[in-house]
């Protein structure tokens, strides 16, 4: 049972909770915490998954017995796009994201993550874009080419209507939510970890998210430039993949896979974080080689990015490209292996208690191992031209994502049900639905790869009686609904705990990670008080935490000044730095969110006008988003001086590493955009370069040493001479630039309907304007914060978060004369 | 701000991987551009002079990667957390590294 809070703990609770707790009613819409957000994401995206599943069953109602027309090819093309789109975008990845927000900030001994607005707005920008993705379905217009869109299948030549225009608007407005949930974990868990959190200190479960968001943030952007890029092919009839016109398909499988497979690493690392975190906890024991785990997390996250091709083998690209990746694809199992090994010697070391969770996680090894395997096998070049779009793929697939994703997921939904619940699972329940999964998921995918390599090609809606498929499919699709009882089972025993299940002790698992030193059920500000950590195991070698962080004996144990108060640390050593003053329940996200759903709309209904209305309306909510932020003067009040400063006193606040790791996503776009010209220039047949660049050479010149000019004047501003005048004058330079570069842009007279050269050089035009306007804007606001007391030399923070945005724009503003300019005069066209 | 040697500062953990991912980049770049511009390909034939260069380079990549290791795991410091690990993740990708020249050594260029 619970211990009951003393009276002067409860006063602190209630004292928190006013503070830290959601508005009642629709109230509860405004919402930023950690907490409320990650639940959010996770029981939406449960919602998803049962919408892919029952489209899964679908599929194999049709794919049951030979020659069925249950379901036309139409229909089932759009189903099976679905399915995976549902499962990938809408399940898988957002699911974990909640997990991680849900999670990280309990485990680092954290109240909340560092931009808990930007949490809010991701899960508004996921629920929007699923809505409208999946609402295609509904209107039988959903998209049919696949869940990886090529091209040309997806052009507006074989896919008309608007179902692929749904899929690359939708997802493109759902990677929203990816890339801000990476953004916010990287600099959480790099700047808010409870004092004393060393990087070696850190939960494993910790250092597996780092490497997600990380791998988000470099991940997801050339999938948001191809979306984008295909959808103006579609739209506006631009040129980048279709051949006349110099373009290339290719092009298309390269963004996507570059973003395609590290998602399967994105999805498998967290999973594996949470296999890292009960394992040891139920061997009873730490893990054996943290190190090593730390490597495997290191390795995997950097060559994961160098087997994309590997996706790619039939499309008759060089044999010796083909071998490269395909080391680089078997290079991948060796940190894969190193952790299986790692969690094999830590269970063999420990006394393991084969609690629901584990068994979950026995699941897990077995299955996971099995399509790792199979995984090596599709690493093997001619191996895979026999088996490419085949249902062996299909199988290996599942394998590895169902293994390595859900099972570790319900293992963990059931280790950290009670720390929501404050109640435990039914074991016995428990235990049925995963009996019933487990046998069910193998009866289907097992047989799959029998039906693959007999030559059973994937995406066909029905297949002839008599090839010796027959009797496998129907197995198959009697193994998914075996699945899906089990699948129902685990959801009837989640539901019925929360009535049913007994009361949970504290600590019920004997775990070492902090979060379990928050008394169950969950509330909305974590820790009473925030402790100091000096152990990887602190509820292990620092057991009084259990009492002391609710009887408020460590750090920030009260309320000052109203405001919702984490402590800032030092990324390597975890001292503590700073303290961070984080922004109350907001409307600002969910309207924020609303506008870019609308400017979504009216972008698929083609009203280019309301698209432009709510462009502005979006934009205008940020600007107010950005105005009233945390460091209002009532809620950091100056004259209050602290044993350590607010963060907005210092100079190297969660804004600034916020501002640096969004701007290496950025950075990642304008990389894969370079890379879109590089390649198409030398591989696409009928790319064209024109003799004379259609772009002024003065133009950009003149444009980029007033930017340049503009910089300079800035800098004189981050240094110290802050004032209204001062930064006036840099707002009106950078204009002068904007309106410079605009009209070099229209004096060029680009027609990107005939050539992808033009195509490509008005979209690198349109990412210069956007961020040199954007950097003007927010210099603009600055004056006016300046005016009103947010800014000044004594108070330089909001001016250092905004310089590594001008850095930014004035580096790919020269780098694109470098690329898009001068090379092509030194070795292709003139200038 | 706290000022640390390179192998005691968690940039270190990258190194190896950094220098394998350039590594994969230079090597794909140059021997497409070799077989493009037709540059010591030796009309296709194997081993090419291209093949001994890739595979030289890749052995001086995995020794420099090799060496890092070691002066990783000699660094002296307060907790050898960091630097050790570095150390780890610099040899596997002086290994990893040595197994990307192997195709450009044992393979036809221009295949």
């Amino acid at each position: 049972m619970s211990q009951a809070p003393s009276a002067e703990q409860q006063a602190r609770h209630d004292r928190f909770e006013r503070v830290w707790g959601n508005r009642p009613g629709w109230g509860a819409l405004s919402a930023v915490n950690h907490t409320t957000v990650g639940l959010r994401f996770l029981v939406t995206g449960l919602a998803f998954f049962l919408v892919g599943g029952l489209l899964a069953m679908l599929i194999r109602t049709q794919l049951a017995l030979p020659e069925q027309e249950i379901i036309g090819a139409d229909l089932y093309n759009q189903l099976f796009t679905m399915h995976g789109t549902v499962m990938m975008f809408l399940f898988a990845i957002p699911v974990l994201e909640g997990a991680a927000m849900y999670l990280i900030p309990k485990m680092i001994g954290a109240r909340d993550l560092v931009f808990p607005r930007l949490s809010a707005l991701g899960y508004f920008c996921y629920l929007f874009g699923g809505l409208i993705i999946l609402s295609s379905l509904f209107l039988q217009i959903a998209p049919s080419s696949g869940w990886f869109m090529y091209t040309p299948l997806s052009s507006s030549e074989f896919s008309p209507g608007m179902g692929s225009d749904f899929w690359l608007l939708g997802i493109t407005f759902v990677e929203i939510s990816a890339i801000s949930a990476g953004v916010e974990l990287v600099v959480s868990i790099l700047r808010s970890r409870a004092p004393g959190m060393s990087l070696q200190r850190m939960p494993l479960f910790a250092w597996y998210i780092l490497a997600m968001a990380l791998m988000i943030i470099f991940g997801f952007p050339p999938l948001i430039l191809g979306s984008v890029l295909l959808e103006l092919e579609r739209a506006a009839g631009w040129v980048f993949f279709a051949v006349e016109g110099g373009g290339d398909p290719l092009l298309w499988q390269h963004l996507f896979w570059l973003f395609g497979h590290p998602e399967v690493y994105i999805i498998f690392l967290p999973a594996a974080g949470i296999v890292s975190t009960l394992i040891p906890v139920f061997a009873g024991r730490p893990i054996i080689g943290y190190r090593w785990v730390v490597l495997a997390i290191i390795m995997m996250g950097f060559v994961s990015f160098g087997l994309w091709v590997h996706h790619m083998f039939t499309v008759g690209i060089p044999q010796m490209a083909q071998a490269f990746f395909s080391v680089a694809s078997m290079l991948v199992a060796v940190p894969t292996a190193i952790q299986i090994f790692v969690w094999l010697a830590t269970l063999w070391a420990g006394k393991v208690r084969f609690h629901l969770p584990m068994l979950w996680v026995m699941g897990f090894l077995i299955v996971f191992v099995c399509g790792g395997l199979t995984g090596v096998m599709l690493a093997l070049v001619p191996f895979n031209w026999q088996l490419h779009d085949t249902h062996f793929v299909v199988a290996h697939m599942h394998y590895v994502l169902v293994g390595g994703m859900l099972f570790p997921l319900v293992a963990g939904l059931y280790y950290w049900l009670p720390h929501v619940s404050g109640r435990m699972p039914s074991d016995s329940m428990g235990r049925w639905g995963f009996w019933l999964f487990f046998i069910g998921f193998n009866m289907t995918f097992l047989l799959m790869h029998l039906t693959g390599l007999l030559g059973m090609p994937r995406r066909v809606y029905t297949y002839e009686a008599g090839l010796g498929w027959d009797w496998l499919n129907l197995l198959s699709s009697v193994g998914g609904f075996v699945m899906a009882v089990g699948v129902a089972t685990v959801i009837l025993d989640i539901v019925l705990h929360f009535r049913f299940g007994r009361r949970a002790a504290p600590n019920p698992w004997q775990a070492d990670t902090l979060e379990w030193a928050i008394p169950m059920p969950v509330n909305a500000y974590n820790f009473a008080s925030i402790p100091e950590i000096r152990s990887r195991h602190p509820l292990w070698d620092q057991p009084e935490l259990m009492q002391s962080i609710p009887a408020g004996e460590h750090r920030l144990s009260r309320i000052e000044d109203g405001r919702r108060d984490t402590i800032g640390s030092d990324a390597i050593s975890g001292e503590a730095r700073e303290v961070m003053h984080l922004p109350s329940n907001a409307w600002e996200p969910l309207v924020t969110a609303a506008l870019l759903a609308g400017l979504c709309l009216s972008l698929l209904l083609k009203t280019y006008t309301l698209a432009v209305v709510f462009a502005v309306l979006a934009l205008v909510a940020c600007l107010r988003w950005s105005w009233v932020n945390g460091l209002h003067p009532r809620m950091a009040p100056r004259d209050r001086s602290g044993e350590l400063p607010l963060h907005s006193r210092t100079t190297d606040g969660p804004g600034r590493w916020g501002m640096i790791v969004t701007l290496m996503a950025d950075g990642t776009l304008f990389a894969s955009l370079l890379f879109g010209w590089l390649y198409l220039w030398p591989v696409a047949p009928d790319w064209q370069m024109p003799e004379q660049s259609p772009l002024s050479v003065w133009g950009l010149l003149g444009s980029g040493l007033v930017l340049a000019g503009a910089l300079g004047l800035w800098w004189r501003q981050v240094q110290g001479a802050v004032s209204v005048g001062g930064l006036g004058l840099v707002t009106g330079v950078g204009l002068v630039h904007c309106i410079a570069l605009g009209l070099t842009a229209f004096d060029a007279g680009l027609a990107p309907g005939n050539s992808a050269h033009d195509s490509i050089l008005a979209v690198v035009l349109a990412y210069l304007i956007f961020h040199s306007g954007l950097t003007v804007l927010l210099t603009g606001l600055q004056v006016f914060r300046v005016r009103h007391g947010y800014t000044s030399r004594a108070l330089p923070y909001e001016l250092r978060v905004l310089h590594p945005l001008w850095g930014y724009t004035v580096a790919v503003y020269w780098i694109s004369v470098a690329v898009f300019l001068a090379l092509p005069a030194a070795f292709g066209g003139g200038a | 701000m706290i000022r640390r040697r390179f192998w005691q500062h968690p940039a270190s953990l990258l190194l190896g991987p950094v220098v394998w991912a350039v590594w994969f980049v230079v090597l794909y770049a140059v021997l497409s551009l070799a077989c493009q511009q037709g540059w010591l390909v030796n009309g296709g034939d194997h081993p090419a002079v291209i093949n001994l260069l890739l595979a030289g380079a890749g052995l001086l990549v995995a020794l420099g990667l090799v060496t890092a290791a070691l002066a990783a795991w000699r660094t002296p410091s307060q907790s050898d957390f960091i630097p050790r690990t570095s150390a780890m993740v610099s040899a596997c990708s002086a290994v990893a590294s040595l197994l990307l020249a192997v195709p450009g050594l044992i393979m036809a260029p221009c295949l």
